[in-house]
């Protein structure tokens, strides 16, 4: 056994260049996968970290939708359960104009009163060594906050100083009382908040007789005696009424984990994909181990040892490279989840949170996990050349071995139908079970790679076709190719998995971005288009001042105007039951008729949503739901229920938890709510640029509130550069991907060659010069990266369109209309793929060249 | 609290505040009134003479001054024999003197901070919580008599005067916790009598360091206490304490303990004795008899001593307090042996402090007196 592994260390000694080259596949795999479970993590757990500070220690949570719950309801309420337990509290977004660092904030407003057993550091009980919480001017100075040490020292702000901000467009002047005193664990969950009293958050949000939410804790040591948690959650339903929501403290969790889901589903699949090019090129060095040692195996055979035991001695091999591999991976993974974390918390703040990370949170568990999966990895991918060794006959030693693993040719593309097949049935019937399309897409891979050798031998015939009149050295090269496909294949096809998803991705993305500045142009068919700054982490529901609204929508520039109101309700449909965004839209013909529509799509859809017969959806909604044209939605709004017919389906990328559109008749009937934004058609042949200038002006003079107002073709922009903001992150991974690649091919095909010494010696021996031999290396692998290159090519698209149809369908719930490759991921495939095997031959071709052809020869 | 001792209160509004006291838990050496308070009770009116009180008027607040007390103390009986303890307090604090005039629904200037403990003696129990609420949005509720009777709410407690009453009393008293609850209505009895100087409080030596105090001393109460089980009605003496300042103690006085006795020949007795960091007895310090008829008979500075005697430290060890009292005076002769009911009647709330039923046992003049009563004392946590 000793004696077989230093064997096996020897082998890979005298081969360094092809064990580092797996060794470093192994590691960018790994790395990438445990670089992304940090980044991941350390995003998860800030989020969550702020969601439990400031939910605190409670077991549930009452909300009532963007009016929120009147204060005395809340009193009452704590009068009721004991007095304790029950912590009222407002959150506002908060802008800092003049701050270059960061512009935006949440304001927490809490009763230092009420929170002392929910929040004990928002209390008047708090204290960190001698400084208390400024209860007392917290509560009576308005304005008055108090932050963290980092976020005051962000702010720039001091003791005593006063911080201009505004708060939903309106201008207020927040004023610090001086660092917040809290431990660090819960300071890190306040870096993006300004403490402040109920009243202050009141005041700053318009809100001035409401809370937004109420934090309960119905914990026996709490509540009254004689009342358990189920009858104090009957009470406090009954005492906040029906429009509030109370859910469990557990049900708010895992936000980000949902909030981030396509970026992290993006992600994943690079990384495993990476990691499955990592496990060829552990397949490829073992089984090219297995062979050079061939003939020592069988010597082992015939001495005694049983086969087992030389299988079981190559997958220890396979093992430990896997271990040095993965670890140094791991390594490698923390560094680059600093990289990751960047574009990743940009992505998070452009769509949903406000939070700010300072350093990825090194997980020891995510390192063991990563470690021990790319060992696993290596082990599985050298199961195969194990077998092949615990077969070699004790008559090796008698026999010249010619080639490895031919025969059963058959195989692959018997395998590669039955995964065809099993892809096809998966995809077709994906539904929103986004495993499924997970299987279906691996099981596609598998088919491509299967039919890699087919395709390849076909290529290479045709190449050979090709090249017929050209001189011998170039048919050598492809012949000799040709000749050697059968053990080229498998490299061949984790070049094509790896380049094949690298266009794959590259599809998807510019796809969806085609896509999304199409639909941008159908629901932004006006000029301009007001809204409030909304907060990054909510979507703009805070109303436009009426002055405002009328100033503009009668000025002399524009020809007609739409109006949104846009709030949350609870929405119960299909199989669905949710608060939901509704807006009650009062819409001009034009923006009635350039809606885009993805069912439904007739006047009298149209027509009846505006009379408030019936109800637009948006396409993730009716995915998430489950609906379609016709079917009822069920509204809960302050006078009970409300039922609408649905009259269309929506395309809309911007909100993947989805919508629903009523009529403006329909909505001042049933809900409340002011205009929360504002489109606008200006007179034909006015410039634009100048009218919006003018409108900014009048909306200064109609009111005191800041409201943005943008050109069409500014929020068209706008909107593009957060999406290709959110999409930098693949940019990233697809980047590494290629660098896997990059280094996959360089292995697999150095290797390779080094493979074929004999037939070079025997090259050399014939009157071959260096130049020569070095001109056949080069030329074939120039050869297997252009094939591996064009084969990738079909591959890829197949793979895009699977992701944009499927997965994204399953993930975000919208379809996209328009799929197609992009010319220049292909090219830059194609070209990656012949400059990364050209660089692998360099090393064998120089090595070749310099060696005696004796040399050559007994290398072999 | 009685007296002039603010401490308890202080001390809360201290930790509630937060201004600039080390530790509100340890209500002494390092907790002085003008630390506490700073410059905050600028703006704040003083009590600077005897007052002209007007009743019911003056069961309700008085915002001008800073702080301001409804203390309720009572001994009850049940018809099995079982004796209880009662307290219930409403403290208002203000945070500031004047504040804008806010929109908000929640914006406060002041808070209401109350207090309750239930004395189980012979089940040999002791109740106490706390609940605090600002005076604003429902939170909490502060009525005057005037508008349309007394009302006093926080949370789930309330002191409510009854509808057909005064606007004060009879005022129905509810409270309760974990393991403890009482629904009780006091009054009246005894008119009531004022403090000190026609009810001025005098504090300190500065003028304007007093505050305005006045007793219901005996007044019956009844009702009905739960302990972990089915309410038990029961019936007693209660002692209702009102007062309202805005300055507070000096800086040498460390606590105080106040008596409030109620002897079985209809003889009630209140004495504040003030603690100065030396160990000697502050000059401040009071006294006062109110006969049967209900005419009080202030006594002069020294007439009136406690000794302690004794000594029972909390569970936890974080203070240590004098296990029994002796009250001498020459005159009127009176020398009266003052027991708590039960050893721990410590409050361990916001503040930490001692307020129990006592049995009192003695003679006064001349002739053998037995009693109830209760008894607060106040600065005697231990250095931590």
């Amino acid at each position: 056994m000793k004696l077989l592994l230093r064997q096996g260390v020897r082998h890979h000694r005298r081969h360094p260049l092809q064990t580092l080259l797996t060794l470093f596949g192994i590691a960018v795999g790994t790395a990438m996968a445990c670089a992304m479970q940090l980044a991941q993590g350390t995003a998860e757990r800030a989020f969550d970290r702020a969601i439990e500070i400031v939910a605190g220690t409670s077991t549930h949570t009452a909300t009532a939708g963007p009016d929120g719950i009147e204060l005395e309801r809340c009193a009452a309420l704590r009068a009721r359960l004991g007095g304790r337990g029950v912590a009222p509290s407002i959150t506002a977004v908060v802008r800092v104009p003049g701050s270059a660092q960061r512009t935006v904030l949440r304001a927490f407003g809490v009763d230092p009163l009420a929170d002392a057993d929910l929040r004990p550091w928002a209390s008047a009980n708090a204290r960190a060594g001698a400084t208390p919480l400024p209860v007392a001017e917290l509560m009576t100075v308005p304005g008055a906050f108090v932050a963290t040490d980092a976020v005051l020292a962000r702010l720039g702000v001091k003791a005593g100083g006063a911080l201009p901000i505004t708060v939903a467009g309106r201008p207020f002047v927040a004023r610090c009382l001086g660092a917040l005193p809290v431990a660090a664990d819960v300071g890190k969950g306040l870096d993006d908040v300004l403490v402040v009293d109920l009243a202050t958050a009141q005041e700053w949000t318009g809100r001035t007789t409401r809370v937004d939410r109420i934090d309960l804790r119905l914990a026996p040591d709490l509540l009254p005696d004689g009342m358990d948690e189920r009858a104090a959650l009957a009470l406090a339903a009954e005492q906040l009424g029906p429009g509030v929501r109370i859910v469990e403290a557990g049900a708010r969790s895992g936000g980000l984990s949902k909030l981030a889901r396509g970026f992290r589903i993006n992600v994943r699949a690079l990384s495993l994909l990476s990691l499955l090019v990592g496990a060829f090129l552990v397949h490829e060095t073992m089984r090219l181990s297995v062979v050079a040692r061939r003939r020592s195996f069988g010597v082992l055979r015939a001495l005694g040892a049983r086969g087992p035991v030389l299988g079981f001695v190559v997958a220890s091999e396979a093992a430990l490279l896997g271990l040095v591999g993965s670890v140094a991976g791991a390594l490698l993974g923390t560094m680059l989840a600093q990289v990751l974390l960047d574009p990743l918390v940009r992505t998070l703040n452009d769509h949903y949170a406000t939070f700010e990370l300072h350093g990825v949170e090194l997980d020891l568990s995510v390192l063991a996990a990563s470690t021990l999966l790319g060992t696993l990895v290596a082990v599985l991918a050298a199961l195969g050349p194990a077998v092949a060794a615990s077969r070699v006959p004790p008559r090796e030693v008698l026999v010249v071995h010619a080639a490895v693993s031919v025969g059963r040719r058959w195989r692959a593309p018997v395998v590669g139908a039955v995964a065809a097949l099993c892809a096809w049935l998966c995809l077709s019937t994906t539904g929103d079970r986004l495993i499924q399309g997970y299987v279906g897409t691996l099981a596609m891979m598998v088919a491509a790679v299967a039919f890699v050798p087919p395709a390849l031998g076909g290529l290479l015939a045709v190449a050979a076709a090709l090249v017929r009149r050209a001189g011998p050295f170039v048919r050598y090269v492809v012949r000799g190719t040709a000749a050697a496909r059968d053990h080229l294949a498998m490299p061949v096809a984790a070049m094509v998995l790896a380049l094949a998803s690298t266009i794959g991705l590259a599809t998807l993305v510019g796809s969806f971005r085609t896509s999304v500045a199409e639909w941008l142009g159908q629901v932004l068919p006006a000029d301009v288009y007001v809204m409030v700054p909304g907060g990054v982490d909510e979507r703009p529901r805070s109303a436009i001042a009426p002055e405002i609204v009328a100033a503009l929508r009668g000025a002399p520039e524009v020809a007609e105007s739409t109006t949104y109101q846009r709030t949350l309700v609870r929405v119960r449909a299909g199989r669905g039951d949710d608060d939901v965004e509704l807006v009650g839209m009062d819409p001009t013909d034009a923006v009635k008729r350039g809606f885009p529509f993805v069912a439904g799509d007739d006047v009298a859809g149209r027509e009846s949503m505006v009379r408030g017969e019936s109800a637009w959806v948006s396409e993730p909604l009716s995915f998430r739901f489950g609906l379609a044209v016709g079917d009822p939605i069920v509204v809960t709004t302050p006078a009970g229920e409300a039922t609408l017919p649905i009259g269309g389906i929506y395309r809309d990328y911007s909100n993947e938890r989805g919508e629903v559109i009523v009529g403006k008749a329909w909505f001042d009937a049933h809900l409340t709510g002011g205009v929360t934004a504002v489109s606008l058609h200006v007179h034909d042949g006015r410039d634009v640029d100048a009218v919006v200038a003018d409108l900014r002006r009048r909306a200064a003079d109609a009111a005191e509130q800041d409201v943005q107002i943008r050109s069409q073709r500014d929020l068209r922009e706008g909107s593009l550069a957060i999406f290709d903001r959110s999409f930098a992150i693949t940019g990233v991974m697809r980047l590494l991907c290629l660098i896997v690649a990059f280094f996959g091919i360089c292995s697999a095909f150095a290797s390779l060659q080094l493979e074929r010494g004999s037939e070079i010696g025997l090259l050399r021996c014939l009157g071959a010069r260096p130049a020569q031999i070095g001109g056949i290396v080069l030329g074939q692998t120039a050869v297997l990266g252009a094939c591996a290159g064009l084969l990738a090519l079909p591959v890829g698209a197949l793979l895009g369109h699977v992701l944009a149809a499927v997965i994204n369908k399953v993930s975000f719930g919208w379809s996209l209309p328009v799929v197609q490759v992009p010319v220049s991921a292909a090219g830059e495939v194609v070209a990656l793929a012949i400059v990364a095997a050209v660089l692998a031959g360099v090393q064998p071709a120089f090595r070749f060249a310099r060696m005696r052809p004796a040399e050559v020869l007994r290398e072999a | 609290m009685r007296a002039k001792s603010d401490l308890p209160v202080v001390a809360a509004t201290c930790a509630l505040l937060a201004t600039a006291c080390a530790d509100p838990v340890v209500p002494t050496s390092s907790m002085s009134v003008g630390d506490a308070l700073g410059g905050a009770d600028t703006g704040f009116a003083r009590a600077v003479a005897p007052p002209d009180l007007r009743f019911p008027r003056d069961h309700g607040a008085h915002p001008e001054f800073r702080t301001e007390w409804w203390y309720v103390t009572g001994n009850l009986d049940a018809a099995d024999g079982k004796r209880f303890g009662v307290q219930l307090v409403f403290f208002r604090q203000a945070l500031a003197a004047n504040v804008p005039a806010r929109p908000a629904n929640a914006a406060a200037r002041d808070v209401i901070l109350a207090h309750a403990a239930l004395t189980d003696v012979d089940g040999d129990r002791h109740f106490a919580e706390e609940r605090t609420g600002r005076l604003a949005g429902g939170m909490a509720e502060l009525r005057g008599p005037d508008e349309g009777g007394f009302r006093a709410v926080c949370a789930d407690w309330s002191a409510v005067a009854v509808a057909e009453g005064d606007g004060f009393l009879p005022l129905d008293l509810r409270a309760g916790g974990r393991g403890f609850a009482f629904d009780l209505r006091v009054g009246p009895g005894k008119p009531p009598v004022l403090q000190g100087d026609r009810g001025l409080s005098r504090k300190g030596d500065e003028p304007g360091n007093a505050s305005i105090y006045y007793s219901m001393t005996r007044v019956p109460i009844e009702g009905t206490v739960r302990v972990s089980g089915a309410p038990l009605a029961v019936r007693g003496l209660a002692w209702i304490d009102r007062e309202w300042s805005t300055s507070a103690l000096g800086r040498d006085q460390v606590g105080w303990d106040w008596f409030s006795l109620q002897l079985d020949d209809g003889t009630d007795l209140m004495l504040y004795q003030l603690r100065k960091r030396d160990g000697s007895i502050d000059a401040n310090s009071r006294g006062a008899i109110v006969g049967a008829d209900g005419r009080i008979e202030v006594l002069p500075p020294g007439a009136l001593v406690a000794t302690p005697s004794g000594e029972w430290t909390a569970r936890d060890g974080g203070a240590r307090y004098p296990a029994r009292w002796r009250l001498t005076s020459t005159s009127p002769p009176l020398d009266l042996e003052v027991t708590p009911l039960r050893a721990d009647q410590e409050l361990r709330v916001l503040v930490r402090y001692w307020e129990g039923a006592v049995a009192v046992r003695g003679n006064l003049g001349g002739a053998a007196v037995a009693g109830r009563g209760y008894l607060e004392m106040t600065g005697y946590t231990t250095a931590r």
